[in-house]
């Protein structure tokens, strides 16, 4: 029975055993992860912190998102507001625990859509080479010359403002990226032996894909997934900050750093902080986790 | 110390001297002031009235114009004689023209402008000594207020040797009688575009018996036809441009203050002084720089760098100008009731053909609520077009406020004797560059929403919007009307049947009577009775919904003088200005 190859890493082709993660238990994993990486296992729980508070938001949030209150236009953290209020009288934390759905919603979904996109066309690049091999990475080419914020204003501005428009233009400015890395990886595992095997003993080249150089290259693309959720909760932020986002009232992070609220940032810095951060500590965690879970699928650093 | 005692001194020859200057000077300004409150009295009735007010007593000398401005300079001193010439004055405006043709769209700084460029047979008297919240008509290019041999005719005189700017093709000719006759016949061009053909619409003849005399037949009695004729837009332009439609949309050429130097979209435009300009002594300035700038965060931070001398749009709160305050402390801050505002705009079609959902949407609203919400506190209700600002002609507030109270209740009968008993959806179209339409549109949604309203806010380009309004294509619109000068800017164009920015598609024979009952009203007290009896009978139609009133802020640098803007689309006043740097 043909089974998968040997775990690879992204970077060399040392070989790990596949089945030798699987025999692990996930809490041994989980310990070993938080003693090697103890900033990526912090940002893991951050971004579970985050996470949790997306799903609960309506538990957690003190208020409606888009509730207004009497006598609360521009005020600073206090007891009633524990962030403050913005210029049409909303609680800041509530708007900014509703806004966590938004950036992760579109965050996970476009890198959903967009690594799987670009999975498919890598490893169909890199599995078939020659002609198929050429239009593809072409294709590719001509979508990393544009700036990714310029592409992604360029769709949105073409298709629409409206969230799954974001999501299909973050999607798409992030397909090139997997495409490449995937491709790469496949270029590397096809020549294996296991595979050399299988086609010997007669198995389609859909088989091949989808049993033996698939599982082989997953590990790349989980890191390159975490990786790029950062860029692309930065680049719907980016897209709703623009005006071309998440529309009003809707609590994005994005947009409460733009529109009328600018204005207010020379008398209530807070309007800017507390969006600014939520951005920023997301982003952290999710870069910080990414950067352990590369190391982490890389032997070579593997123990460092 | 005896040498010093104040009661003991002797006066010298000089003290004496500069006494008697400066009581003399005083005595001129009080003079002046009081010289032009009676002749504002005198027209602000409506009617033309025989002139009596001259363009030399209005602004004929540097210091007749000072003085009637009642200049923020220093107190007790004349201000003739503290006018700094020269320098460039750094204006901003808030939106991007899409051309310079100023009969063909209700931009705001494309009007702006014309108020630099362009002379008006009258104009609305401005000035620190002027009330921001009233609306007083004086000559700008006649000589004196027309004579009105009958309720149908208006007799204009031009001065001699007003002269075009310098440019092709008019080349500095003089102003002529003709050219009044071709800049109003083009403004009343009968199409759709022409959006202040209302103004000139009246009209029935124009006869020019000399090249210095228009004389103006009605058709119909028109009470704010003076009104008109002072309105930015009705601006004289030379016959030469106004026949070719490529130098309309690119150019400006006037008589007016300032020559129209270059326009580059989404940056500036430039005007340098004119020379010729038949106002002896005027413009105090050599230039003037209007920087566009949609953003309103942008703009308050180019005023607080001084890169602009004055504020122009939605950029100030009461709040900011407390913090402007702080850090600028000579800043000098204007605040005065808008004169317009922001509004629901519906479109007639169901479900909105039916007063009882347009009457629900206005039970259903909180307007006590938005104004704090929005502007803690600083604002007024409104139910009706004829907003607080227009004092001289608005009801009395508090009458507004009994009917300003909030009724949910009422609001869900209403909809469900009209068959919505369940949700209904309403798309409202808002500009991207109006910060302020968004935030209302946003607690507006909150409140509808008790009484089964989803309001639907979307945000579109201001182009886009603006293409919405001639082709109908919206549902409702977060509209903004900018401080026009006579109420019936606020209800003729937009109720009448035939009016030209009927956007809602509007056709109400009973409306359209009441609305031309005030416009035919010559007699001032009549008229006001017409516009408070179809304010107050308001509830009856409600094709737009009105919330609030805003106090508006206008900020200016301390070393702008002379310069009180009642209106900041409107920049008339910014040949009397000055730079005391």
């Amino acid at each position: 029975m043909m089974t998968a190859g040997p775990g690879r890493s992204a970077a060399l082709g040392a070989v790990v055993p596949a089945r030798e993660f699987a025999r692990r238990p996930i809490w041994r994993g989980v310990v070993r992860f938080a003693r090697q990486k103890p900033l990526g296992f912090a940002g893991a729980l951050l971004l579970l912190a985050i996470v949790f508070a997306a799903i609960f938001a309506a538990q957690i949030a003190p208020y409606a998102p888009n509730a207004t209150h009497a006598k609360a236009r521009l005020l600073g953290p206090g007891a009633r507001f524990l962030l403050g209020t913005d210029e049409v009288s909303r609680d800041l934390l509530s708007r900014i625990i509703y806004g966590a759905r938004i950036s992760l919603f579109v965050g996970i979904v476009s890198v959903g859509v967009g690594t799987v996109v670009g999975a498919a066309l890598g490893v169909v690049s890199g599995y078939f080479r020659g002609t198929v091999d050429q239009v593809v990475q072409r294709l590719m080419d001509v979508v990393l010359a544009l700036p990714a914020l310029v592409l992604a204003i360029a769709i949105v501005a073409m298709l629409g403002t409206k969230i799954v428009n974001v999501m299909i233009a973050v999607s798409i400015v992030l397909i090139p990226q997997a495409a490449r890395v995937v491709r790469g990886a496949t270029l590397s595992v096809r020549q294996d032996l296991y595979v050399d095997a299988a086609r010997a003993l007669g198995a389609s080249d859909s088989r091949i894909i989808l049993r033996h150089v698939l599982p082989n290259v997953l590990g790349p693309i989980v890191v390159l997934a975490t990786v790029t959720l950062g860029s692309a909760i930065i680049t719907e932020a980016s897209l709703s900050f623009l005006g071309l986002g998440t529309q009003p009232p809707t609590a994005s992070w994005g947009q409460m750093l733009s529109g009328a609220s600018r204005n207010f940032f020379v008398i209530d810095a807070w309007l800017a902080v507390v969006p600014g951060l939520a951005l920023c500590t997301t982003v952290f965690s999710i870069n910080v986790l990414g950067d352990a879970l590369r190391d982490a699928f890389d032997p070579r650093l593997r123990g460092r | 110390m005896s040498e010093n005692n104040y009661w003991t001194r002797r006066l010298g020859r000089r003290t004496v001297l500069r006494g008697a200057a400066i009581g003399a000077g005083s005595l001129g300004l009080l003079g002046g002031l009081a010289c032009s409150s009676s002749n504002n009295s005198n027209n602000s009735n409506g009617k033309s009235n025989a002139a009596s007010a001259t363009i030399a007593a209005a602004a004929g000398s540097p210091a007749a114009g000072a003085a009637r401005s009642g200049s923020p300079v220093a107190a007790g001193s004349t201000p003739a004689a503290n006018i700094k010439r020269g320098g460039t004055i750094n204006l901003m405006a808030d939106a991007d023209p899409p051309h310079l043709d100023f009969h063909r769209t209700v931009s705001t700084p494309v009007a702006q402008w014309c108020t630099l460029v362009y002379n008006r047979l009258l104009r609305y008297r401005q000035g620190a000594d002027v009330d921001p919240n009233t609306f007083e008509i004086e000559p700008d290019l006649a000589t004196a207020m027309p004579e009105q041999p009958d309720p149908l005719t208006y007799l204009f005189k031009l001065p001699a040797g007003v002269k075009f700017h310098n440019k092709a093709p008019v080349n500095g000719r003089e102003l002529t009688a003709d050219d009044v006759r071709a800049s109003f016949e083009r403004q009343g061009t009968k199409k759709a575009d022409f959006v202040f053909g209302y103004l000139v619409d009246p009209i029935e003849k124009i006869e020019t018996p000399d090249p210095l005399t228009v004389k103006i037949t009605l058709s119909r009695p028109t009470a704010p036809f003076l009104s008109a004729m002072a309105y930015f837009i009705t601006a004289i332009a030379p016959k030469e441009q106004l026949a070719d439609q490529n130098l309309m949309e690119k150019g400006m050429i006037g008589s007016g203050p300032f020559i129209f130097q270059e326009f580059q979209s989404k940056v500036a435009a430039k005007f340098t002084k004119n020379p010729d300009y038949f106002r002896k002594g005027m413009p105090y300035l050599d230039a003037v720089t209007v920087s566009i700038i949609t953003d309103n965060a942008a703009r308050l931070a180019a005023f607080r760098s001084q890169q602009s001398d004055v504020t122009v749009g939605d950029e100030l709160s009461q709040e900011l100008v407390g913090a402007l305050k702080q850090s600028n402390p000579n800043i000098r801050v204007e605040e005065f009731s808008e004169a317009e505002g922001y509004h629901l705009m519906l479109q007639q079609k169901p479900p909105y053909n039916d007063l009882r959902v347009r009457q629900a949407l206005s039970a259903g609203l909180d307007r006590s609520a938005l104004i704090d919400r929005l502007l803690s506190g600083k604002g007024e209700v409104r139910t009706s077009p004829i907003p607080l600002g227009h004092r001289q002609w608005a009801r009395p507030q508090a009458q507004i406020e009994a009917e300003a109270k909030r009724d949910v209740q009422k609001a869900k009968q209403l909809l469900a004797a009209a068959g919505h008993a369940s949700d209904i959806s309403l798309d409202v179209s808002v500009s991207n560059i109006r910060e302020f339409s968004k935030s209302i549109m946003q607690v507006m949604q909150e409140q509808l929403k008790e009484i089964g309203v989803t309001l639907n806010v979307k945000v579109i380009e201001q182009a886009l919007y603006l293409k919405q309004e001639p082709e109908h294509s919206f549902d409702a619109q977060s509209y903004l009307l900018r401080p026009y000068p006579d109420p019936d800017d606020l209800i003729y164009p937009l109720f009448y049947s035939k009016g030209s920015k009927n956007y809602g598609q509007i056709n109400d024979p009973e409306l359209d009577a009441l609305v031309l009952k005030q416009r035919e009203a010559l007699d001032r007290i009549a008229r006001k009775a017409a516009l408070q009896d179809l304010d107050s009978k308001w509830g009856n139609y409600q094709y737009h919904v009105y919330p609030l009133v805003r106090t508006f802020f206008m900020a200016y640098q301390n070393y702008v003088k002379n310069y009180r803007a009642r209106n900041p689309a409107e920049f008339t006043r910014v040949q009397e200005t000055w730079l005391d740097k």
